[in-house]
Order: structure tokens, then sequence, then C-alpha cells
């Protein structure tokens, strides 16, 4: 395990235990309260209104919002080759990211290119995303 | 001392890890609360394996029985609904943990040397957690016709319609098996959890050795 003591002063620390301990009990209470919530707000899955609609056939469930920019990727590229080829190919640019970012600079917005790159993809997925809700 | 604690403490040298790991270690003043999200994660996946083991319990993976079983538990299990939305919920909330906590290392250069490890496992990590929910999402069957398949929605909301190995058809023209949902349901409880275990004992013990990343 890293010993801070050899980089840090002693003023520039503090005991992992209770401080961070507490921290760390503090915001798993709030992830604990904020599934709670949306258990409580978030709609009932789809199954009910299937139940209630699928005599017409004609409801389509849509997947869940973090998968909606891959889901309007295939609705919008019409060859699943091509998806897949697309989806191999930005997985394999996102995971060697460190090994193809070799600048000295750490912070992305210093960083001309890259940020604007990942600007850029943000906005593709939000499209993706939002073309998936309502195509 | 005496009691299990100190029969423990022979053994496994218990004190000296407690005291290593938590009484006596010091760690830098003033981190971000953001610096939490990988831990929360953690947090979230243990919940998903807690409610997913408890959902294992009572799902069937058969296109036939998977709607009943799911209304057993819905309906008639003790907690059954509570369990079964805590789950729902907290794959999203552990995809946005895992989402968070990428955007904040990409932001802030976490992963520039010697952390070049800790992005390849973690955003391995964050693929396989997609992966898994996309997985979760076609075992209610519900979700059988949301991506491919069309025909068989109207046959599985009514299980007694359903048929002994073909339930549906794509709209390419494929014969919808019943053997795909046994496929899903294992890459979700099994295949993909496993994986998702091993690059997370990788990514701890790397966060372990480097520490966490000085301010910027």
């Amino acid at each position: 395990m890293k010993d801070y003591t050899k980089d840090y002063s002693p003023e520039e620390l503090e005991p992992f235990f209770p401080n961070e301990l507490l921290r760390h009990l503090l915001v798993i209470f709030l992830l604990i309260i904020v599934e709670f919530v949306g258990i409580a707000f978030l709609p009932e899955t789809a199954q009910d209104r299937v139940s209630q609609q699928s005599a017409s056939g004609g409801y389509q469930p849509k997947p869940l919002w973090f998968l909606l920019p891959v889901y309007g990727l295939f609705k919008l590229v019409p060859s699943k080759t091509a998806c897949f080829v697309l989806l191999g190919c930005g997985a394999m640019a996102f995971i060697s990211l460190p090994f193809w970012d070799r600048a000295k600079e750490r912070r992305l917005w210093k960083k001309r290119g890259l940020f604007e790159a990942v600007i850029i993809w943000l906005i593709i997925f939000l499209i993706l995303g939002v073309s998936g809700r309502f195509l | 001392m005496a009691g299990p604690f100190s029969w423990l403490d022979e053994r496994y040298a218990l004190k000296e890890f407690l005291q290593e790991n938590f009484t006596q270690r010091l760690i830098p003043k003033n981190l971000s609360w953001f610096g939490c999200l990988g831990g929360l994660s953690l947090v979230a996946f243990c919940i998903q394996v807690g409610t997913g083991i408890f959902l294992m319990c009572f799902y069937i993976p058969s296109a036939s029985e998977a709607f009943n079983s799911l209304q057993y538990v819905k309906h008639s299990a003790q907690f059954g609904w509570l369990v079964q939305k805590l789950h729902l919920v907290g794959a999203q909330v552990m995809v946005g943990c895992v989402l968070g906590h990428m955007l904040r290392v990409l932001f802030k250069g976490i992963y520039k040397k010697p952390r070049e490890l800790h992005w390849v496992s973690g955003a391995s990590l964050f693929l396989l957690t997609l992966t898994v929910a996309y997985t979760g999402t076609r075992l209610p069957p519900e979700r059988f016709y949301t991506w491919n398949v069309k025909a068989g929605g109207q046959a599985l909301a009514s299980p007694t319609a359903v048929t002994k190995y073909e339930v549906g058809e794509a709209p390419d023209g494929k014969r919808f098996s019943n053997y795909r949902l046994p496929f899903f349901y294992a890459m979700h409880v099994a295949l993909i959890p496993l994986v998702m275990i091993m690059f997370m004992g990788f990514h701890f013990t790397m966060v372990r050795r480097t520490g966490i990343s000085e301010p910027l």
C-alpha cells in the first residue's frame, strides 16, 4: 500500500480512521437514499403496460437511458456489421486512451484536439441517445 | 485480549492488518468528495449482487416461465417487489457512478503515467457494466422484443401461448429461440460478473499500490 508519509508533511495528512471512513459511510448512505428515491419515484417497468397493450401489438419498449445511444446507432446504421465494427473500434480507442495521449499536460480542457474530440464524442452519444429515444 | 478476535489475530495477524489499513493509516487532507465515486460504484455493484442473488432464487430463465416467475417475485414473495425494483434502480445508479468516475478521471487526466493500466481496467469495467446491464434488460419478458424480436412480444405477454422452443420471429426472418434466454441469463449472472470481479481485483490492487493522484 502507498505510504503517503514519504511524499507529504505531517500537516498535510489526516487519519483514515475515522475521518475518511466517515466520509465514505456518508456517501454510501447518500447512495442508498438515491436508490430508494428511485424506487419511490421512477416509473414502474414496462411490464404492466405490455400486459395492457400487447393485445393491440403496438407497444415497442425502449432500452434504459444508458443503452439508448447504442440502440440509436443500430436504428440509424442499417448494417449490423458496420455497427459492431464502429462499436469495437470506439471501445478499443477508449480503452487505449493513455497509450495514444502522450502529452505531459494532465487537464483535458488544456489539451487542444483531444478536448474537442471528447466533446464531439459526447455530443454524438447525446444525439444517438435522443434519436434512440424517439426513433 | 481474549475471545474470537485474539483467536483470529493469532492466526491471521488481524490487528496488524487493521492498524495498517485503518487505525494508523494516514492519507492526504482535503480529498475531493468526487473521489468517492469509484468506491460508490463498488458499493452499487455489491447491492446488485445481493439483490441479484435474491432474484435468482425465484427467476426461471425459460420463455414460458419467466413472466410468471417475475410476477411471483413482484406480487407474492416477501419484499420481492422492493428487491426487484432495487435491482432495477441499482443498475442505473451503478452505471451513473461508473460513468461519473470515468468522466472525472478523463477530464482530470488521472490516467497518466504510472496509472495507464488503471484506466485500461477501469474502461473495461465500464464496458462490462454496460454489457451486464444490457443482458439484464433482456431477462424480463417484456424486454424480449425490445431490439430485434417484434412478433414474439404479443405471445410473451401471455405465457400460456408460448411454444416450447420458438417464441417469436425477428424482422430478418430468423426464429427467436427459447435457448437465447438461458444464454443471456448465464452471461448476466455468471460470466460477466466473474470477469468484472477479476478486473476489479486488478484495478484495486493497482490503486492501492500507486495511491491517489496528486491534485492538479
